[in-house]
Order: structure tokens, then C-alpha cells, then sequence
């Protein structure tokens, strides 16, 4: 466990808050006229995924979390946890859902991923900032339907409904982010 | 780089704006310098230094202004009408993020005869004009009628309760005591917020009053009009003359999308209430990073002629991009300093 000055903290650092683990959402500098620097942040916490908000000024010292990262092979999810296995030991490992339940629209059975974890606890999963899906449903395009811009709802293989061009279609691929779920382009493999 | 003339066009459509306005209603526009050798002693403001050779080689430490008030006062106090400057600024030890910048254009006018209150109307007349320049049928919450709000109907309503309760009175109290202290630190720890490392006995009132305004108020503030924040309490030591008889500055903020774009004071002009400033700042400047040695002759010079009168200063940079309806300033920003250093 390090101390860090809260003027350092940046979006993603793990953080000890209240004696819960939390990682840093989003940070914004605050800096009154005629006063002290401040940095507002917001905090999932990586248990509950509630989200907290607190402001510290710049000087204030925060317990930061020294993680370690394992790669890991995700096995299938049973609709409250994740199960892993540990591509090092072979151990298998649950991760519940309620903390990271986006997870679950990027993640493919058998593909790996960077796992932290701190005393034995899996905190996050890190994901890829962009993820290609299959497109597993999507209504068909209306005929003569030709306006620019014009866009449907389709699903994706993993259970992601996501808004789309009106010419994406069933069985191809598509670009989504995963930090907003929303797409971004078409795949052509 | 590709060019894209709006953000120069717009620039150009305020500043002309603003020019125009000041110079109908008869101020002086003022063209202080970027250098200064003394700057106002200010504890929360890093200064940048810059070494001024003579044709020997010898170095004398001068400072870029961090507002252009060092120079407009010395002017007002001379015997000048009321002013206006549209001025770079530099602040150090700023984090560059969506609203900051080391470097910033500050508009900054002095009204003779005035206390703050009088100058929240000529705030709200040129919103009207620079947004009709920049952005004809723009957004409500860019233009006038402002809302008026004090800093004690601020925390009744979003931090649930009266600051005027825990602020001591009289004309002659301090910026700062240990009751007041323990009274502040007492309110974080009701609702479980931090008080720093050393805890609350190391902490100033007035970085204690700044934790309960930023976590309790400062982002609940509405944001459906400007809104100008008036009353501050006068333990934040600034050099606005206090209210008379109560716990309060002749000082407002202005907020817009609820982003901190322009503070306004009735200007001390009293000696003593000037020595006390100095005497409170000027041995944390000399500590500063940056240290700076305050010169006390600037005293001298504002408390013997300065008059009357309520100054106002304004991020243009803010400003703009809010007219423009940006969300930061990235899109004024042409040449982003992140990009000019190299690691």
C-alpha cells in the first residue's frame, strides 16, 4: 500500500477509500480563485460497483492500491459471477458480476484477459478500449429506406443491443467502444 | 495543422466587442505590462519567474503577471478613470485540464465609485453583447437576466446549513482562529469528509472553508442561468473590502454551466485592512515554490490614492467557450502546451 498525493491521481488509479477498493472513473481539477487546489473524482467501487464521489485538495495524501495483473482465460459466466481460469497455476476462480457487469458484452468464452488483483481479490478486468462483435440479431432494413444517418437497433452475439446504420446486417462484424457501448464501425474481415 | 478560421473569428468578434463596450461607456482602456518586478502577494497563485539581463549581464528577478490588478491599481490610485484591460496571464503549478491553462487572457475592468454589487449589472449587459457578437440566439444559460444567489443561500440550500451561524462578527475579526477552525473542521467531519493529513488543527480556515464549497456547493450550484455568487465570507483573504458590521467580503463569482468564469470585488482601499493582507500573504510568497519577495511600497502607493471603486476580472478563454457551447477550452486552443514540451 503507497501513499499518492491526490493532485497525482489520474482515471483509473486503484484507490483505498474507506477501507473498500475503489478505481478512479473520472477526475476533474478544481481550482477556486482565491483558494487551494482540489480534485473532484468519481469512484466505482470494485466490489459493489456503486459509485462514490469525493473531493480531496491536491495535497492531501490517498492510499493507493498496489495491484498485481495476471492473465487469465475467461471460462463462461453463470449470471452472477465470471468464472476464470488462472493461464499460470490452472486454478479456477469466480469474479462476481455485480462490480463489472459490462463486462460480460466483451467478453468471449476462451479469450484471455489481464485480471487485477490485490490480496487474493480479482478487482477489474481490463478490457480492450475497442471490442469487434458478431451482429446476432438485427431487423432487416426497411426498402427504400435511404436517408443518411438513418439507424436500427441489433444485438450482438454477446447480448449487447446496440444502435447501428441501417445497413449492418446479421452475421457481420462490427466495431464497439467499449467504454461508451456504443458503435463504431463495420468490421470487414 | 489544419486552419480553421473560427476560433480566431470568434476571438476577434469578442475582444472587438468587449473593446467597444467599455470604450461607449467611457473607460480608458489600460495596456499594463506582462513583466512585473513585485506582484501582489497571493498564496494560492504559483508565479512564473523570468530573469531580466541588463547589457552587463546582470540579472534582476521579475515575475509574469498572474492578473494585470498590480498595474491597473497603481493606475487608478494615480488619479486614472475607470479602466479596462484585456491581458495575457500566467499562473504556474496548474494542472492543464478541460478549464485550466498556464497560460489565459484575462479581461479586467475597474469601476470608479462602485462596490461590487454595482458592477453586476455591467457584467450582465456585456453577456448580452458578447454573445450577440459571437453567437446570435444562443442558449439561455450564456445570457442575462443573471441569477443572484449569496454564498449563505448556497449552503442552506446544497449543504443543508447557514455559514453566516459558524462565521465570527465584527468588523475586526480575523481571517482566521482556532475556534473557527474547529467550527468548519466540525461540519466536514459531520458528514464524513476529508480534513487533510495533519488534520483540522493544521489546516487554515479558509482551506477548510474551500473543502466544504467545492465538495458541498460549488458543482450543485444551477446551471439554468449565470449565476453570480455574491457574500463571500471575508476569512478567504482577498483584497475585498469587507461588509460592515458582518462576516462577509463585497466580493461575487460568476458561474456559468456552473464553470467559475469571473470574480468581482469592492476593492479594499484601507491601510490597515491592506497591512493585514500583506501581512498574512507575503511570508507564504516567500516560501512558495516560486518565492517572491513582496514589496510593500505598492501599499503605499494604492492606500494613499486609491479610490472607491469595485474591479471585475474575467476568463475571456472561459467565456468564449462557453458562448460557443464548447466543453472545454481544447477548441481556442491552438497550441496546446502538453504538445510543445518535450519529455
Amino acid at each position: 500500500m503507497g501513499m499518492i498525493k491526490a493532485g497525482a491521481i489520474a482515471k483509473g488509479t486503484y484507490l483505498l477509500e474507506k477501507n473498500e477498493p475503489f478505481v478512479v472513473a473520472e477526475r476533474e481539477f478544481v481550482n477556486p480563485g482565491k483558494g487551494s487546489a482540489f480534485v473532484r473524482l468519481k469512484l466505482k467501487n470494485l466490489r459493489t460497483g456503486a459509485v462514490l464521489k469525493v473531493t480531496h485538495k491536491s495535497q492531501d495524501s490517498c492510499e493507493e492500491i498496489d495491484v498485481d495483473e495476471i492473465e487469465s482465460q475467461f471460462l463462461y459466466s453463470d449470471g452472477s459471477a465470471y468464472h476464470f481460469m488462472d493461464a499460470a497455476t490452472f486454478d479456477q476462480f469466480e469474479v462476481p458480476m455485480a462490480a463489472h457487469e459490462d463486462a460480460q458484452y466483451f467478453m468471449l468464452e476462451g479469450e484471455t484477459f489481464k485480471l487485477t488483483r490485490w490480496n487474493g481479490e480479482t478487482l477489474d478486468i481490463r478490457l480492450p478500449p475497442k471490442k469487434d462483435l458478431v451482429v446476432a440479431e438485427a431487423e432487416e432494413a426497411v426498402k427504400g429506406d435511404t436517408v443518411t444517418g438513418a439507424t436500427k437497433f441489433v444485438v450482438t452475439e454477446t447480448g449487447l443491443k446496440v444502435k447501428v446504420p441501417i445497413f449492418i446486417k446479421q452475421g457481420e462484424k462490427i466495431r464497439i467502444s467499449v467504454e461508451t457501448k456504443e458503435y463504431q464501425e463495420r468490421i470487414n474481415d | 495543422m489544419t486552419f480553421d478560421s473560427a476560433p480566431l473569428a470568434d476571438r476577434s468578434a469578442l475582444n472587438r466587442t468587449v473593446r467597444s463596450f467599455f470604450d461607449r461607456r467611457g473607460f480608458l482602456e489600460a495596456d499594463g505590462p506582462c513583466l512585473c518586478s513585485a506582484p501582489i502577494p497571493e498564496s494560492h497563485i504559483e508565479l512564473f519567474a523570468a530573469d531580466l539581463l541588463d547589457a552587463d549581464g546582470r540579472r534582476s528577478r521579475t515575475y509574469l503577471v498572474p492578473s494585470p490588478e498590480v498595474h491597473l491599481k497603481r493606475l487608478l490610485a494615480a488619479g486614472a478613470p475607470s479602466l479596462y484591460q484585456i491581458g495575457r496571464c500566467f499562473r504556474n503549478g496548474e494542472q492543464t485540464d478541460r478549464w485550466h491553462r498556464s497560460e489565459f487572457t484575462m479581461l479586467e475592468w475597474y469601476l470608479v465609485g462602485a462596490d461590487a454589487p454595482s458592477n453586476i449589472p455591467v457584467m450582465e449587459a456585456l453577456l448580452d453583447a458578447a454573445g450577440d457578437a459571437v453567437r446570435p440566439g444562443r442558449d439561455a444559460d450564456v445570457r442575462g437576466p443573471l441569477r443572484r444567489m449569496t454564498m449563505d443561500e448556497a449552503f442552506r440550500d446544497f449543504a443543508g446549513f447557514s455559514l453566516a451561524s459558524d462565521l465570527p462578527e465584527g468588523d475586526h475579526a480575523g481571517f482566521d482562529s482556532p475556534e473557527l477552525r474547529r467550527v468548519l473542521a466540525g461540519r466536514l467531519a459531520e458528514r464524513g469528509l476529508p480534513v487533510g493529513d495533519g488534520g483540522p488543527e493544521a489546516e487554515d480556515a479558509d482551506d477548510l472553508f474551500h473543502r466544504l464549497f467545492v465538495t458541498l456547493v460549488e458543482d450543485r450550484l444551477p446551471t439554468d442561468r449565470p449565476l453570480v455568487l455574491t457574500e463571500w465570507p471575508a476569512l478567504v483573504p482577498t483584497l475585498a473590502r469587507r461588509i460592515p458590521g458582518t462576516p462577509w467580503a463585497d466580493r461575487w463569482e460568476l458561474y456559468i454551466r456552473g464553470v467559475e468564469v469571473a470574480n468581482c470585488y469592492g476593492e479594499e482601499t484601507e491601510r490597515s485592512a491592506l497591512e493585514a493582507y500583506w501581512a498574512r500573504e507575503a511570508p507564504r510568497k516567500a516560501k512558495a515554490a516560486v518565492p517572491v519577495d513582496s514589496d510593500e511600497g505598492w501599499i503605499d502607493e494604492v492606500a494613499s490614492g486609491l479610490p472607491r471603486c469595485s474591479g471585475a476580472a474575467v476568463g475571456l478563454d472561459r467565456l468564449l467557450a462557453l458562448i460557443r457551447g464548447d466543453t472545454g477550452l481544447e477548441g481556442l486552443d491552438l497550441f496546446p502546451i502538453n504538445d510543445m514540451i518535450r519529455p
